[in-house]
């Protein structure tokens, strides 16, 4: 899973939101590293909504504007589990192996 | 609304028309609306930027459209490979074939008579997908 498919799932983990609301919600996760832009963002929704990982909400009409808000399904909810398990048991190898070889060298 | 932003919206709605219209119609105002929030506090540079990104994008919903529907036309589902689709198609043909043949035998060119060949062939294979399609 690529990084920012895998912001933008833990950005709707929080809840619903729409397109700039999860820009910005993966800004602050991403701790102002990762800036999503309309392209790339709408390109990742379109996908994931195919694959049935994340699903409209609802539509709201804000300054004669349409925002369509998105929520993660429940197969979306364990895509995202697995996807951070997996990333989380290869942090916690490469810490325990950093700390051994830490301990090694010291 | 101010001009410089009604003139960068109409240049944003220019750009999404690289996109396929299913798309555009699924996401456009949506898109644009997220494209014109972040033109709000937005540099020239990072317009530039989300020009280019909607370029890119356009290129990866392209790719990923045709993609799937090479595999959905492996499966028999694209919608240029449905099956009535398909069949009117052959009707069409074979409607058009009979009109040539109609009109070379009017200017007396009796071997125009061969054609009715392949147009028997489309029948028939109209006919064999009708089949299929019902027995589905």
């Amino acid at each position: 899973m690529q990084e920012a498919t895998f912001l933008i799932l833990t950005a709707l983990a929080g809840g619903a939101q729409h397109g700039y609301g999860i820009i910005a919600d993966v800004e602050e996760i991403s701790e102002r590293r990762v800036r999503l832009q309309a392209g790339t963002l709408y390109a990742a929704l379109d996908r994931l909504r195919d694959d049935g990982l994340i699903e409209v909400d609802r539509e709201e009409i804000v300054d004669s504007r349409l925002r369509r808000y998105y929520r993660l399904t429940p197969g979306g909810g364990a895509t995202l589990g697995q996807e951070a398990q997996r990333l989380s048991a290869h942090v916690r190898t490469a810490l325990s192996r950093l700390q051994l070889s830490a301990g090694v060298s010291t | 609304m101010t001009d410089s932003n009604a003139r960068l919206e109409r240049r944003y709605r220019r750009m999404l028309r690289f996109y396929p219209r299913s798309y555009r119609e699924r996401h456009g105002e949506d898109m644009l609306g997220v494209l014109m929030t972040g033109a709000d506090d937005g540099k020239k540079r990072s317009r530039f930027s989300a020009a280019l990104d909607l370029l890119r994008g356009a290129l990866l919903v392209h790719t990923r459209y045709w993609w799937e529907m090479r595999t959905a036309a492996d499966r028999g589902r694209l919608a240029v490979r449905h099956p009535l689709f398909v069949i009117r198609v052959r009707l069409a043909v074979a409607l058009w074939l009979c009109v040539v043949t109609a009109l070379l035998c009017a200017h007396g060119d009796w071997w125009g008579l061969a054609i009715l060949l392949f147009v028997v062939v489309h029948l028939i294979l109209a006919g064999r997908t009708a089949v299929r399609y019902r027995a589905r």
